[in-house]
This record gives C-alpha cells, structure tokens and sequence, in this order.
C-alpha cells in the first residue's frame, strides 16, 4: 500500500499539489485532469524526484524519506519524456538500468529480451536507441520501468503517440503483477478499461472526483462538466 | 558495485558511438605527431657520439608527455565538468538516475571512474601517437624508455581531470558561464603555479655546465662531443630526463588531488537539483548552451538573431581563449613568428569546428530539411548559415589577429574563411550530408597542413611551444561542445 497524507508541494504558490491525502492500493489508478492540474508533480512526489514537500509519502506504512533508496529499490518511475544515451542498443540500454537496481548480467538480460519481446521490440532489441521512434521510445520507457519488477510503478502519460494494440499491451504489461501498484496518469481514458482500475480526478492539486470503472463512464458521459479532458 | 560497474560500462560505451569521440582522437593524434620536433628542428643539440642527448627517448617521452597533459588539460576539464549536467538537461539520462536506488556515493564514483578512464584513453592515443612519431623521426631508439617516462608524467592526468571536472559540475550546477570561468581559472591557475608540467621537465643546463657534465659522463666511455648552437641564439639546453622519486611522487599528489575533488563534490552533489525543464526552473530565465533549440520559427527571416544566438554559444569559449591571449602578452621572449605559423594552420580548423557544429545540427534541428523543400529559401539559409559561422570563427580568431602585424596573412585568413565557410554550407546542402561537408574540411586542411614546417616547436624555449598547444586545446574543446547539441536534437528528433 503507498499512501499520501496531507501532501502538498507548490510552485511559489502557483500549481502542485495541496493536502493530498489518498491510498493507493495494488492495481491499476489513473489519474486524470486536465492540464496543470497536479498529475504529474504527485507522480514526481511519489517518485521521491522532489526532496522538499509538506505531509508525508508512505510504503507499507514506513515513510520513504527515512530510507529512500530502500524505497526505490522497489519503485520505478517513467516520466512523460526521459532520455536514454542514444548509442546504446535497447538491450544494452535495459541492461544498464537493470545493473543501476542490482541485478546481475545474465538475470538481467533474460529479463530485458522478455520485456523487449513483450513490447514488441524484440526485432530491434540491438538497434541504437537514436534511431528509435517515438512510440518505439514510449514502449522502451515500460521495458525500462519493468526490468526491476518493481511493486510501485508510476508512468506519466505512458501511451501517447502510441498505436492502440500496443498501448493496450503496454497497459497489461503493467498490471501483469497483480501485486504491483500501477498509478498512470493519462488522458486517454481506454487506458483504464481494465478491471479493478480506480480513477483519481485532480483539480487544482487535489482530488475532485475518484471512482472505480463503472463509475469512469459515467464522469465520461459527464464530461463536460467535470474537469476531465478525454480522447476517445 | 554492479550498479558502478552499469554506470562506467554504458557511459564509456556510448561514448565510444559518437562521432565526436573519434574526431578527438583524431585532433589529439594530428597534434601529437605536430608538438614533436623533428631531427633537423633548429634548436640548440648536444651530439655524443652520434647521439643527440636532447632526442633520447627518455627527454622525447618526457617533453611529449609534458604537451599532452597541457593539450589535454583544458579539454578534459570542459568535457568532464559537465557530464552531471547533461544527464539532467531533458535529453539526459538524469531521470533514471535519481529515481533509482544507487546511492550518490555510487552515482559520483561511477562518473569520475568513467572520466578517468576516458582521459587515459586520449592519453594512451597521445603517447603511441608522439611514439610511431618519434620513431618516425629516429629519435625513438629505446620505445620503453620512451614510455615510461611518457607515463610518469601523463598518467595523473585522468584522475586528476576527472575528479575536479566534476566538483567543477557540482559547484557550477546549471551555471554555464560559472562553469566556464571555474575550468579557465583552474587550468590557468594550474599553469601558472606549474603544478601540471612543473617538476617533471628536464633541469635547463648552460650550455658550459652541459658540456662540464657531458665531458664527465661520457669521457669514462672514450666518447666525444660537439654543441651545435641554436640558430634563434637561445642558450638553453635539455639534459636528459630522469624518472625521479620526485616525479612520481607528484603523480601521486595530482592523482590524490582528484580524489580530494571527488570526495569534495560528494559534500555537494544534490541528485535532486531540478532537472532542465521542471516547472520550478521557470523562476528564472534560462539561457540555454544551446541556442539553436530555441531559435525562432525557420521560415521567420531573423538570420541575425540566428548569428547572435550562435554567438551567444561562442562567448562562453572565447572567455577562455582570450585568457590565453592575456597569457600569451605576458610571456617573455616568444618567438612570434614561429608561433604564428603554426596557429595559422591549427586556426583553419576553425570553421571546420564552427562547420560542425552548425551543419551537422541542422538535419536534427529540421530547419535545414525545410529550407531546402524550398529553394527560394536556399539562398537565405545559405547566408545566415555562413554568416554565423565567419561571424564564430572571426570572433575566435581576434586575439591572433590582434597580434598579428603582416596584413596579407590577416587577408588570406579572412578570405579563407569566408570561401571555406560559404563552401562548407553549399556542401552540406547538396550532399545532404554534413559529414561529407567536414570529412572535405579535414581533408582540405590536412593538405595545407603538410605545407607548414613543424619545427617552430622548439624545446629549448618551453613556453614558445606553449601557444601552439593553448590554441589547440581551445580547438579542441569548440570540437567537443560542436557535437554537444547533436546528442540533445537527435534524441529530441527521435522522441519527436
């Protein structure tokens, strides 16, 4: 369980997150709203990316900033862009992350051929990554956040730019550890036709609305007024 | 360790891919066989029986270690005083970086291992390079003397490099202009206080004291000798070098210099300084290293803010170069002329770093690919393209040209440059391939550089032999920040 408790950090006052308090549990939780609306600085809060914050962050109930590295041991986050070092193959590119957490070579390149099959990059698994397009990068992204197996996984719009059979499989590809806590921010709202997905709405650094599924439908058909902005 | 060894192996490994590595170790193998001299350089020799002393392979070694650490120093440190930095530009790997569990003790060490070890490779380059030269000019007889005292002199130049390049990013954080000023004060302060070069370098001997030594030594072996004066009348005279205790004990005391900027730079390092691009940066104006990322729409006509943003880059290297024209004023003694020469060569490969820099963004860039869909627009692009390189290459040239009196040459340099740099851009436009464009330069270059006489290098008058190296370090460090932006738009062009 990772939870906030009255979590706040602002830009000189302007934007953030302001007292947010939320549990998340094992699964998948999207959040969504719109532009500026906090989704990103709570991910790069829980990614332990700020060091100074209001409230408290907490897995298993200890918090992360006794230990930090203890908890990113366990967490892996993928912003919205990221860089890679564009000479290095993707496989060779996994295999560094994979070593940055640990892992030894052999455990660590089994794993990274998996993902890479997985994401359906196996065929360019030794293709430098400056070649790659955009949406080969955004998969490298998931193969990269997974190489750890980690039990918090926060991804920042991970399936724009992405094709909709493979955005889909990037989605299952996260949830495949039913133990994982998976929290994405997207405004594409098929990326939590999932079961069990919850969604968080932020407006203005807190939360505004929050359900399960069946209840996404519903604030899609209220969409326009509610503050989410939806691609279909 | 497995995250450390991750670090050092990915980081040396991309590395070894780019472009940019190899025209260093091209630069630094095509200065290392120029700083040698040659058998017939007019320079004050000690012949004993049929050897000339100054030439022994252990002086040889020596002397060319002395030119590599000077060479390499400038360039080390800009290289490595930024490479925190470009991991938290939004093309760098900075992100995974700080969200993973290594620790900042690991994330440091990993860098400064990396940066040590790519130093040495340069040093490796410089030394077989001055070795097959040498041997070339058959002053090379015995190459493992010639190394080892190669090695004595150059070898703490990694660590030591590395370790204050990165205090040097840490304390500098985003601050490029800081950046900039702390690598010039300390390779000037280094120079300066002889901490580098000094204590390695032959004792000067007058030429009676270096015959009253030779007579001893070599009398017990029934050998003679003859003095053949210098025709620039300096008296002063190598004797050969020694590997000392001393020597190698200030190798340790540079090495261990490094680690004191490592562990000094751990007191500092923030992993959670905000990365290039957050929200919380937009406090302050950013002035970006590279402007060609935030230049105006292409099809806007504002080539002049173009050449001013392109200018922008060139001030924070032409700080450093008109330090050493300050550097260069205060030296006594120097031979002008010779010094003159041999930068005229080394200056013209200013457009081909200028060349590089702009041509070969220009694909990533896409204004380039845009211009040419329309061939109205050609003309425009071809202007301001040149424009900003004769404007970047001319603002490097100024100290020299300052100091230069003989008009024709300035003429020749100044015409040079624009028929180069006009010819440079055309090239890049119709072989759609800048590379082609400088791979012409290089060559172009290459054949005017084998009409110039090497043997302005001369010993006898270190600092004299200085200059060059200065101009070509500065050289060397616009070919290494020429390739910086290509890193950030082909990555950017491949996000895109």
């Amino acid at each position: 369980m990772l939870e906030c408790a009255d979590l706040s950090m602002t830009y000189g006052g302007n934007g953030g997150v302001r007292r947010l308090s939320w549990s998340f549990a094992p699964g998948v939780t999207g959040l969504l709203g719109h532009n500026g609306s906090g989704k990103t600085t709570l991910l790069k809060l829980l990614a332990t990316v700020f060091d100074r914050y209001d409230g408290a962050i907490r897995w298993q109930g200890v918090d992360v900033r006794g230990d930090r590295n203890a908890y990113r041991a366990v967490m892996s986050y993928v912003p919205q862009q990221f860089g890679v070092y564009p000479h290095l193959s993707a496989m060779e590119f996994l295999r560094y992350l994979g070593g940055l957490r640990g892992m030894n070579g052999r455990a660590c390149a089994t794993r990274a051929a998996a993902l890479l099959e997985r994401m359906a990059l196996g065929a360019h698994a030794h293709r430098q990554l400056r070649t790659y397009s955009g949406g080969m990068l955004k998969r490298l992204g998931l193969c990269a956040a997974l190489i750890g197996d980690p039990r918090v996984l926060l991804l920042d719009e991970p399936t724009a730019g992405v094709d909709e059979r493979e955005r889909k499989n990037m989605i299952d590809a996260a949830r495949e550890n039913s133990e994982r806590v998976v929290i994405l921010a997207t405004h594409i709202y098929s990326d939590l036709a999932v079961p069990n997905a919850k969604f968080l709405v932020l407006d203005a650094g807190t939360v505004s609305r929050s359900g399960n599924a069946t209840e996404l439908s519903t604030a899609i058909r209220e969409s326009t007024s509610t503050p989410v902005l939806w691609e279909r | 360790m497995q995250p450390i060894v991750a670090m050092v192996a990915a980081e040396l490994r991309n590395r070894s891919r780019e472009a940019s590595t190899y025209v260093m170790l091209l630069f630094v193998a095509v200065v290392s066989a120029l700083v040698l001299p040659t058998p017939n350089a007019p320079y004050a020799t000690l012949t004993a029986g049929g050897h000339r002393v100054l030439l022994a392979s252990p002086t040889a070694g020596a002397l060319a270690g002395v030119l590599t650490v000077v060479f390499l120093a400038l360039v080390t440190l800009v290289l490595l005083a930024q490479s925190v930095y470009l991991d938290r530009l939004p093309f760098g790997v900075g992100t995974w970086l700080r969200t993973s569990p290594a620790s900042n003790v690991q994330l440091l060490v990993a860098r400064w291992i990396s940066g040590t070890l790519y130093v040495e490779s340069l040093v490796f380059v410089c030394g077989v390079v001055a070795l097959v030269t040498s041997a070339f000019h058959g002053i090379g007889q015995n190459p493992a003397a010639f190394l080892r005292s190669y090695a004595v002199v150059s070898l703490a130049l990694g660590p030591m490099a590395a370790g204050v390049g990165l205090l040097i990013d840490n304390v500098a954080g985003r601050h490029q202009w800081l950046r900039g000023t702390l690598v010039a004060v300390c390779w000037l302060g280094a120079l300066a206080l002889g901490a580098i070069p000094g204590g390695h370098l032959p004792d000067p001997l007058s030429l009676n004291e270096l015959s009253d030594v030779a007579a001893v030594s070599l009398g017990h072996h029934g050998l003679t000798f003859g003095i053949t004066p210098n025709p620039g009348g300096k008296a002063l005279l190598w004797s050969t070098f020694p590997i000392s205790y001393r020597a190698v004990a200030n190798q340790v005391l540079l090495a261990a210099s490094g680690i004191v900027a490592l562990l000094s730079s751990l007191a500092i390092f923030s992993r959670f300084a905000p990365l290039d691009g957050e929200p919380q940066d937009s406090r302050r104006p950013r002035k970006t290293l590279f402007p060609t990322l935030e230049l105006p729409g292409a099809m806007r006509p504002l080539w002049l803010s173009r050449v001013g943003a392109e200018l922008r880059l060139m001030l924070v290297l032409d700080r450093g170069l008109l330090a050493s024209a300050a550097l260069a004023a205060l030296g006594t003694g120097l031979v002008f002329s010779g010094m003159i020469r041999i930068g005229e060569a080394l200056l013209l490969l200013l457009p081909l770093v200028f060349a590089g820099r702009i041509t070969l963004c220009e694909r990533a860039e896409g204004t380039g690919g845009i211009f040419a869909q329309f061939p109205a627009y050609v003309a425009q692009y071809t202007s301001w393209k040149s424009a900003a390189i004769i404007s970047a290459t001319l603002l490097f040239q100024l100290p020299l040209i300052v100091m230069w009196h003989d008009r024709a040459h300035l003429l020749g340099l100044a015409v040079g440059d624009i028929v180069l740099s006009v010819a440079l851009v055309s090239a890049a436009n119709w072989f759609s391939s800048s590379l082609i464009a400088t791979i012409l330069v290089g060559i172009w270059w290459y054949l005017f550089a084998l009409n110039q006489s090497p043997d302005v290098m001369d010993p006898a008058n270190l600092s004299t032999a200085m200059h060059p190296v200065l101009l070509a370090a500065y050289l060397a460090v616009a070919v290494s920040l020429s390739f910086v932006p290509i890193r950030a738009e082909r990555t950017g062009d491949a996000r895109a």
